[in-house]
């Protein structure tokens, strides 16, 4: 009777680990996949990452929003403001934010926020840090723009000195 | 009879169309300096390449007759055709250079699509773009939405007589506000300076009270004033004005929409202190029908949903969208995807109505104008009170737009025939859609979206959509925008020309 009372606990220990797996480390998935209204995540927790695009908006309750980006669809997270302050660049014309990973629970309609749909994130974990962005000047686009105005001024010029001729 | 155009008249078009160009390329120091300012150094020789080609083709073409040249009604027309489309092109230079544009087209569709304070974008990473394009993309809603010939009337475009006046209503504008074309052209940016100011002023306090910096707090506070005052709705992020979420960023913003799309002389008329006039008036009492009838299906339509049917959801999700959509602007913050997944049928067809009839006329909005809608209903019920009188009754109409003016079949005819070119053209569009694959709700919602200048999008407009219905939309956005008479007569102007051509060789 014992062994079988062993037996079953390990049956059980060994049938739920895929269920605690799951509730810790929930399956990667794509923002736009959780932005498609198809992803049958509504209300489930998700993991997903993508670069930080947004400074850290006020969100009451201690939390703050962030947006995160990926594949050109960003996507509001709002969480505890200690969590958020593992970032420390976003994303803009200067630099490449933060790319982060999240965790968190997908609201398709979040009835807290309004019917928004966003992520209740419960971590972030920083996966890569921000970096600057290059923007080597093309010089080459001052020489039709200088000669356009110069071609523009002596054009105008001319006009007027057309004008002011008595006729 | 179509009589094709004189030497004179096309020299005078060019010359009028040049100076609306050279003031588009002076406006572009103003990103020029934004990106000055903000070290955006690539950014800031794309105004100067920018500007200097603009100016340089405006010269060349104002060069072609003398300052005052006179112009007649149809030339004014011609020259508001070519000028919008003129302006397209020639504000599609700094963005195409810099890069986040697929291809000058797209760029072009983007210009248009602002100038014509329509919102839908191609734009590409939106949210690394430089300081200096997000204020050169909103710049271009704020001077369409006044419209760029009263923006150029304002400053200095040197027409003279009758032709100023030409030029004003030839941009869709029936509405003399003050005696003078030049004032009132002056009074429309009066206004204009003031809710901007206002809506700068109270959106940069949201914006700072959220965290934002405060250089960038204002950035965004301007973009969004001028994408709500003008009904423009663009935005400076990819997620629109769910960047921000805050219900006080959406409050403000619903007040500058419907401030937008109120006629500006209804805006004099307040401003006088005859504030009756937003009760009696036709135009403002249709508008009023139209949002109270819109939100209840609206409602009424989230509230069968299983996502939407908390009274704030609805608040935020369906009237804000309401709106934006009827007022023209197509701020939005809900996903593409949301709009055939979720939101509900019945909400999903007001919001279409909603856009098709859109704001007022004589104000930034688009579509059908609420005026007309007004005007077609009082005059069906005018017809059947006809037709159910005795033979002998004189059964009289009447409507009131600022004064009290009779209904006749002119002006019904008039209402009727416009409606009923926007409503092919939306059909059009959507079929046009259809053929391209999309589905038939999204075909037609891009497509009411288009003419009617909203920007409301379900997806299909993106840099992936094939370019005939790039090319389709552009056309679209601009003849809604000029109501279609100005196209038509640009068409059959080139028709004329080309006929006469035949005809003598």
């Amino acid at each position: 009777m014992r062994r079988m009372c062993v037996m079953a606990m390990l049956l059980l220990v060994t049938c739920s680990v895929p269920a605690f797996a799951h509730a810790s480390e929930p399956a990667a998935v794509s923002i736009s996949e959780l932005v498609s209204m198809q992803s049958g995540l509504d209300g489930e927790r998700v993991r997903f990452s993508g670069e930080v695009v947004s400074e850290q908006l006020r969100g009451g309750d201690g939390h703050v929003w962030l947006n995160v980006l990926s594949d050109g669809i960003a996507v509001g997270v709002w969480l505890p403001k200690a969590e958020a302050d593992k970032v420390t660049a976003f994303g803009d014309w200067e630099q490449d934010g933060d790319v982060v990973e999240i965790v968190g629970v997908l609201n398709e309609a979040c009835d807290q926020h309004g019917g928004d749909l966003d992520i209740h994130g419960e971590s972030v974990t920083v996966l890569t840090a921000g970096t600057p962005r290059e923007h080597p000047v093309a010089w080459w686009k001052i020489v039709p723009g200088l000669a356009g105005l110069v071609i523009a001024y002596v054009v105008m010029w001319r006009m007027r000195r057309r004008e002011e001729r008595p006729s | 009879m179509w009589v094709a155009l004189e030497r004179r008249n096309i020299r005078a078009i060019f010359h009028y169309t040049g100076m609306l160009v050279l003031a588009l390329a002076a406006v572009m120091v103003i990103p020029f300096l934004v990106a000055v300012f903000s070290a955006e150094w690539d950014p800031a020789l794309d105004y100067l390449c920018g500007a200097g080609v603009t100016a340089a083709v405006g010269a060349l073409l104002a060069q072609e007759a003398p300052r005052g040249a006179p112009i007649n009604r149809r030339d004014a027309l011609l020259i508001t055709a070519l000028a919008w489309l003129a302006a397209s092109l020639a504000g599609a230079v700094p963005l195409a250079l810099s890069g986040h544009w697929g291809s000058y087209l797209d760029a072009c569709f983007e210009a248009m699509s602002g100038i014509t304070t329509s919102g839908l974008v191609l734009v590409q990473d939106l949210d690394h773009l430089a300081n200096a394009h997000n204020v050169w993309r909103h710049l271009m809603q704020l001077m369409g939405g006044q419209g760029i010939v009263v923006a150029a009337l304002t400053v200095a475009l040197g027409v003279r007589g009758g032709g100023a006046m030409s030029l004003y209503m030839a941009e869709g504008r029936d509405e003399r506000i003050m005696p003078n074309v030049l004032h009132t052209a002056r009074f429309i940016w009066l206004v204009t300076a003031v809710y901007v100011a206002l809506g700068i002023v109270s959106l940069t306090v949201v914006n700072l009270v959220s965290g934002m910096e405060p250089a960038r707090s204002v950035l965004h506070a301007f973009c969004n004033t001028a994408a709500c005052w003008d009904t423009g709705g663009f935005g400076p992020q990819s997620q629109n004005s769910l960047y921000y979420h805050s219900a006080v960023y959406e409050a403000i913003t619903v007040i500058l929409m419907i401030a937008g799309t109120f006629n500006f002389n209804l805006h004099a008329h307040i401003w006088r202190g005859e504030r009756m006039e937003m009760f009696k008036n036709i135009e403002a009492r249709t508008m009023a029908i139209n949002t109270l009838v819109f939100s209840m299906l609206v409602g009424l339509g989230l509230a069968s949903t299983s996502l939407y049917s908390e009274s704030g959801e609805i608040v935020r999700k369906g009237i804000y969208h309401l709106l934006s959509a009827s007022s023209g602007t197509g701020q939005q913050s809900l996903y593409a995807a949301q709009w055939t997944n979720g939101f509900g049928d019945l909400a999903f067809v007001a919001i279409l109505l909603a856009m098709a009839f859109g704001g007022m006329a004589s104000s930034t909005a688009g579509g059908i104008k609420a005026f007309r809608i007004g005007v077609t209903v009082k005059g069906l019920i005018w017809r059947v009170r006809q037709s159910l009188a005795p033979q002998s009754a004189m059964i009289s109409g009447s409507y009131h737009h600022f004064s009290k003016a009779p209904m006749n079949a002119e002006i019904l005819s008039s209402a009727f025939l416009i409606t009923l070119l926007y409503t092919f053209t939306y059909i059009t569009g959507g079929i046009i859609g259809m053929m391209y694959g999309y589905a038939p709700a999204e075909a037609l919602f891009e497509s009411i979206s288009a003419t009617a200048n909203v920007g409301l999008s379900t997806g299909v407009t993106s840099p992936a959509m094939p370019v005939g219905l790039k090319l389709v939309y552009i056309v679209q956005m601009w003849a809604g925008r000029l109501e279609f008479l100005a196209l038509f007569t640009l068409v059959a102007s080139a028709i004329a020309a080309i006929r006469d051509r035949r005809r003598s060789a």
